[in-house]
This record gives structure tokens, C-alpha cells and sequence, in this order.
């Protein structure tokens, strides 16, 4: 009698435990619930402000690509929750959303921002909480100085840099190049590269000059005048909306008939709308993204990536994908993979890690492989030139 | 080498001095608003930009997105400009006519910065490509410039000559023009010091709107604080509160904001790309040797 009773209540009490054991954070009195933890992102985005065409579609994309992961089961029964907070395109309000999601909401990864200035101001929370970030943004400086916590997805100036002057020396096949860039972040780091390069592929940077992209049409018909003084073969110009397009629509006013090749700035359907008529015979470099039905063959891993993300995003919103939101399709999917292989209880430190070890990972942008000396991940032969012609892209061929 | 540089630039003169007119009659509207707002309140008004982006803005909106003709889209761009001015001195202004004028000033840099909000929040992109009132080019040997340059020429003219007959030949001018020297007595003599008040803040909104309008095609939410400091500077330069000390500094500006950099990279090879250093360094240059500006008459008599 007494033998069998005591053995009751050991398995009574084995069983107990065994549930005690299994359920998360056992025992800190947390509330019980059936479905599994959900694991935060947090997201901070610039939907409003200068760059707001940038965040929006980026919203989009992330919110897209989580809903569909979320509603085929998460990964292992976790369903991942983002938390997206507006920077207005403004470094301050990127740094306290940034601090808002890793206190209040103590989130596993960043993601964020839509621009290099807001990007800057949220590694410094990154890095100092030791949570990994994924920026949407390319300006050079971000990766100045420890970048041992910050990944990127777009290419940057480097990369399409590198690209605009393959594309002039061997396509164009001329020397002399006029330099328009935006004094903004994105226009002077396109600057350094350019400058810095152009000799390695034996061309010759004539003139430089800046310009503010609020300068009305006549400010730029001055900084063509300069530098056609100089008397280039081909006029490189490095910035984003609207100031590229002013220019484009001056160069054409003028009669001014040099090749125009832009920078990835101009990878959106608001140069098209800008610059109208002028915006044909531009060319500028781009993921492979844009025009990817052109120059990827069906069937191939990154064809069947854009387009299942072309199609999902079509279906959802009624609008064409962009680079932008491809970026933030690539944030995503990177921060989703490495939590794939690093399991769901990760903390961020190991995530951080899992995310370094990402090689030959399909992206919209290209293929990416990051290594601990290089957290940009993409090289310059993910990029493509893209030609403007009938106010659509095309893929750019002689 | 430095000679051909200087026939070069001699050369592109005439395009620098096109280019120049035609932003210089932009900062001439504003700068006039500047005054118009000065003359008759002594405020400072800070969001004066901010009625040129509306302008602009609106623009687009009657023009492009409810698809008006382009006549009717300008003239209801410009009066919803006037009526945001006038609704500004009414909510903002009119409340603190007894508090000091310092205390209004920073009334108008928080209209400014609410102007600007309410621009992003209704037109958040970058840009918005209003029509121009007509396309193509007129070249001249050297020259070129658009058909609407005749346009930004022809409506400044107009905009200058009627605000001059307004101050000094109608009576509610004159009235405007003595609520500024002594606001009690102007009451005193039976002018309603608040309505020419509020009647300053609406030609005021009214040029700001044009001024917006033919800084198109290009229109955004940012450019108020771009055209805004230029605008300042001009009516510095000339002379705060006087209708040709706007035109004069405008047109400095205007000038010297094309010709400087021109100079600079054509004959001496150095591109600064700080094109808007120029406005400040004129600014300065203007208050530390000539303070009532280039054609002011004297010390403003404020204490």
C-alpha cells in the first residue's frame, strides 16, 4: 500500500516538474500562455521627412515579409514581432527610438535606418546595449571607426563608384569626367570615391562642384556652366531627388548632349516623374533588382528570390517593388535567417555572430557574405547599369 | 592659363547674370514680405519661407492632383496662401498684440516650424513637379534660359510696383506704414492698427505665394527655411522695411550667389560646393559696415 502510494506522488511530482521545466522563464512568476514566445525586432524607419520615399517602401517590405513568415508558422512555433518607430528622417528621433526598443521593448536585433545620418545615431545605441543592427543606409561613414555590431544591406558608394567608372572608361570609352555632387552625406561620399578611384581606371576627374539639391533650376544651370568650362566628355552626377533630376531636365534645356550617368540616388520611379523627358538616356548603376526579368535567367536562385518577393509585394500594396524596400526585404531576411540557424532563444550576442557568419545569402541587392573585416557583404558585380529610355529601366547594353 | 580662365568666365557671365536675375526677383518677393509684415507690426516674421513652400505645394495640389487648368490652380494656390497668412495673424499674431514684439518674433518660429510640419505631413515626398506656366527655352548667343523666366521677370515687376503704390499713394498703405512708427497713435488717429495687422500678414502670405510659385517647377516641404534665410538677407542687405532695398539686396544676392562661385571654380579651379556661404558671408559683411543696409536711410527707431 504505502509503497504504491509514495509512487504516486513521485510521478505526480516528476510530471509536475517536467511542465514547470518546459514552460519559458519558469519560476519568475511570469503568466502562463500557450503559444510560444514571440521574438521582438525592432524597426525604426525615416516614413516621413527627406526620406520618406525611402521609408515607406521599406515599411512595407518588412511588414510584408513578416506577415507571410508569421502566418506559415514563424520559426519553430515563434512568431517574430516587429516594432516600427518613424525617425521623421531626423538623427535625434532615431536615437531615442533606438533606445525606447532596446530598453522598453529589449528586442534581439535593430534594423534600421532609412538614412546614413539616422543610421549613425542608432549605432551608437546599438553598440553600446550590444545588440546587433541591420542598416538600410549607405553612407561610407557608417562602418568609420567599431562596426563590430552594425550589418548593411544596400551597396554603397564604394561599390557603385567602382561601377560608374567601369561604365565610363569601358563603355563610354572616354576620359574626362564633370562631377556634380549632392553636399549632402550621400553626394560626398560618392565624391571620395569617385576622385579617389578614378585614376585606377585611368580617368580624370576634370572638375568637381557642389550643389544643394533645394537650388532652384537656375542654381544648377550655373554648375553646369562651370563645369562645362572645363570641357568634359561625360557629366557624373552624385545625389538624390530632386536635385539630379533639376539638373538632368537643365542639361537638356541647354542642349547640353554629354552622357549623364547618375548614382544609385536615382534607383526610384521619382527621378522618372521629376525629370520627365530629360530623364531618358540617363544611365546610372543599380542591384540587379530593378530590371532583374531582363538579366537574371529564370529559374535561378536569385531570380526565383526577387520574384517571389516582386509578386508577394505586388499582390499586397498594387505598386511595383524599389531598391529601398528591397533593402528592408534584405534586412529582414538576414536578421530571419541567422535566428533560423542560431535557433529562437538566441540572445544578441550570438545572433550578432550568427549574422557575421552569413555567406552567399540571396538578397534582392545581390548575393551577400559577411566576414568580420567586412560588414558591407556585397561587391561591385551585384550591381548593374541601367538605362532610362521611354521613362522605363532597361538594362543597359551598347 | 589664368587669362583664358578669365575670358571664360567672361564668357559665362551673361548665363550667371540670367541665372542671378531670376533667383534674385525670388528673393525679392520674399524679402518684400519680410518688410510688408516689418513695416506695419515691427515683427520679424520667421515663417515668411514657409508661405513660399505653400505656394508651391498648392500648386501642385489644384494643379496636379485635382487636375484644374493651370491659371485657376495658381490664383487658388495664392489665395489659400493668403488665407493660411491671414489665419496665422488671427490665431497666432492678434493674441499677443499687448505682449512684446520679441515675444511674436518667437510666435512666428513657431509657425514656422508647424508650417513646415503640416508641409511634410500632407506632401511628405521629396518633390513635386508643379507645371510651368509655359515650357521650352529662349537662347540668345551665351544665354539660355527658360520661358518661364519671363514670367518669374514679368510677375516681380508687377509684384514691386503695386506694393510701392500701395504704401505710398493708398490711404490704407499709409495707415500700415503708421502702425509701425507709433502704434498709439496711430490709434489714436482713428487707424484700426489691428486690421492693418492682419491685412500685412495677407499681402505678406500673398507675395510669399508667389514667390513659391515661380520658384516652381520644383516644389517641396523644405524649401521654407532654403528661400527663407535668403529672403532675410536680402531685406537686410537693402535695408529692413524698404520696398527698394529688397529689390537692391535681392538682386545682390541674386548676383553675387551665381557670380562668386563662378569665379571660384572657373578662374581659380576651386569648387567650395557652399554655394549658400555666400549669403551669409554678405549678411555679415552688410551689418558690420553699413547695419540700416545698402539703401536703408538710418538706425530702425526701436529701442
Amino acid at each position: 500500500m504505502r509503497g504504491k502510494r509514495t509512487l504516486l506522488i513521485i510521478a505526480v511530482a516528476a510530471f509536475v516538474f517536467s511542465a514547470l521545466l518546459a514552460l519559458p522563464g519558469c519560476g519568475d512568476g511570469e503568466t502562463e500562455t500557450d503559444s510560444k514566445e514571440p521574438i521582438k525586432v525592432g524597426v525604426v524607419l525615416s516614413e516621413s521627412g527627406a526620406n520618406e520615399p525611402l521609408g515607406k517602401p521599406e515599411r512595407n517590405s518588412i511588414e510584408l515579409y513578416v506577415d507571410r513568415l508569421n502566418d506559415a508558422g514563424g520559426i519553430d512555433g515563434h512568431m517574430i514581432e516587429v516594432i516600427i518607430k518613424d525617425d521623421q528622417s531626423d538623427a535625434n528621433k532615431a536615437q531615442q527610438a533606438a533606445v525606447e526598443l532596446l530598453q522598453q521593448e529589449e528586442v534581439v536585433a535593430l534594423i534600421g535606418s532609412s538614412g546614413t545620418g539616422t543610421t549613425i545615431a542608432m549605432k551608437q545605441e546599438a553598440t553600446k546595449a550590444r545588440v546587433p543592427m541591420v542598416t538600410m543606409a549607405a553612407g561610407a561613414n557608417i562602418m568609420d571607426g567599431d562596426f563590430t555590431w552594425i550589418f548593411r544591406t544596400p551597396p554603397t558608394a564604394t561599390e557603385a563608384g567602382k561601377k560608374v567608372l567601369e561604365y565610363v572608361s569601358e563603355e563610354l570609352g572616354v576620359k574626362r569626367i564633370a562631377l556634380l555632387y549632392d553636399t549632402n552625406a550621400f553626394g560626398t561620399d560618392g565624391k571620395a570615391v569617385v576622385e579617389s578611384e578614378a585614376a585606377d581606371y585611368g580617368l580624370d576627374v576634370v572638375v568637381s562642384e557642389g550643389y544643394v539639391t533645394d537650388e532652384s533650376e537656375e542654381g544648377m544651370d550655373t554648375h553646369l556652366t562651370n563645369i562645362m568650362t572645363a570641357d568634359p566628355e561625360v557629366v557624373v552626377v552624385w545625389g538624390t531627388n530632386p536635385g539630379p533630376a533639376k539638373i538632368a531636365k537643365r542639361m537638356r534645356d541647354k542642349g547640353i548632349d554629354l552622357p549623364y550617368v547618375g548614382s544609385h540616388g536615382i534607383a526610384n520611379q521619382a527621378f522618372i516623374e521629376l525629370a520627365g523627358d530629360a530623364a531618358n538616356g540617363v544611365v546610372f548603376p543599380a542591384g540587379k533588382m530593378l530590371i532583374f526579368e531582363l538579366i537574371l535567367e529564370p529559374g535561378s536562385e536569385e531570380y526565383e528570390f526577387i520574384k517571389d518577393y516582386s509578386d508577394a509585394y505586388f499582390e499586397e500594396y498594387g505598386e511595383h517593388i524599389d531598391t529601398f524596400g528591397g533593402h528592408g526585404w534584405d534586412a529582414i531576411t538576414i536578421i530571419v535567417e541567422a535566428l533560423k540557424r542560431a535557433g529562437t532563444d538566441v540572445t544578441p550576442e550570438e545572433l550578432r555572430d550568427e549574422i557575421e557568419a552569413t555567406e552567399g545569402l540571396v538578397g534582392t541587392a545581390g548575393i551577400f557574405t559577411y566576414s568580420p573585416t567586412d560588414h558591407n557583404g556585397l561587391s561591385p558585380d551585384d550591381l548593374t547599369m541601367v538605362e532610362i529610355v521611354d521613362s522605363k529601366w532597361e538594362h543597359y547594353s551598347k | 592659363m589664368p587669362l583664358g580662365s578669365i575670358v571664360d568666365f567672361l564668357g559665362n557671365c551673361p548665363q550667371y547674370i540670367a541665372n542671378g536675375l531670376a533667383n534674385g526677383c525670388i528673393y525679392i518677393l520674399v524679402a518684400m514680405g519680410f518688410n510688408i509684415i516689418f513695416n506695419s507690426t515691427g515683427i520679424i516674421n520667421f515663417a515668411q519661407g514657409e508661405f513660399c513652400m505653400f505656394g508651391g505645394l498648392f500648386a501642385f495640389t489644384f494643379g496636379v492632383t485635382l487636375g484644374l487648368p493651370l491659371p485657376v490652380a495658381i490664383i487658388l494656390a495664392i489665395l489659400a496662401t493668403a488665407i493660411i497668412g491671414a489665419l496665422m495673424e488671427r490665431l497666432m499674431i492678434y493674441p499677443l498684440r499687448n505682449a512684446s514684439v520679441i515675444t511674436a518674433i518667437i510666435a512666428t518660429v513657431g509657425a514656422s516650424i508647424l508650417f513646415k510640419a503640416l508641409g511634410r505631413m500632407f506632401w511628405p515626398k521629396e518633390a513635386y513637379k508643379v507645371p510651368e506656366f509655359s515650357t521650352g527655352n529662349i537662347t540668345i548667343p551665351g544665354v539660355t534660359v527658360s520661358r518661364q523666366f519671363l514670367w518669374v521677370l514679368g510677375l516681380t515687376v508687377v509684384s514691386v510696383l503695386l506694393v510701392y503704390l500701395f504704401f505710398n499713394r493708398t490711404r490704407a498703405g499709409r495707415a500700415m506704414r503708421a502702425c509701425s512708427i507709433n502704434r498709439q497713435a496711430a490709434s489714436l488717429v482713428g487707424i484700426n492698427v489691428s486690421r492693418m495687422s492682419l491685412y500685412s500678414f495677407l499681402l505678406a502670405a500673398t507675395l510669399g505665394g508667389i514667390a513659391g510659385l515661380i520658384n516652381a517647377p520644383y516644389a517641396s516641404y523644405s524649401i521654407g527655411l532654403f528661400l527663407g534665410i535668403k529672403g532675410f538677407t536680402a531685406a537686410v542687405v537693402g535695408g529692413l522695411g524698404n520696398t527698394f532695398g529688397a529689390v537692391t539686396g535681392g538682386l545682390v544676392l541674386g548676383l553675387l550667389e551665381e557670380l562668386i562661385p563662378g569665379f571660384l571654380t572657373v578662374v581659380l579651379g576651386v569648387s567650395t560646393g557652399y554655394k549658400d556661404a555666400v549669403a551669409a558671408l554678405l549678411l555679415v559683411t552688410v551689418l558690420l559696415l553699413r547695419p540700416q543696409g545698402l539703401i536703408g536711410k538710418g538706425v530702425v527707431e526701436k529701442v
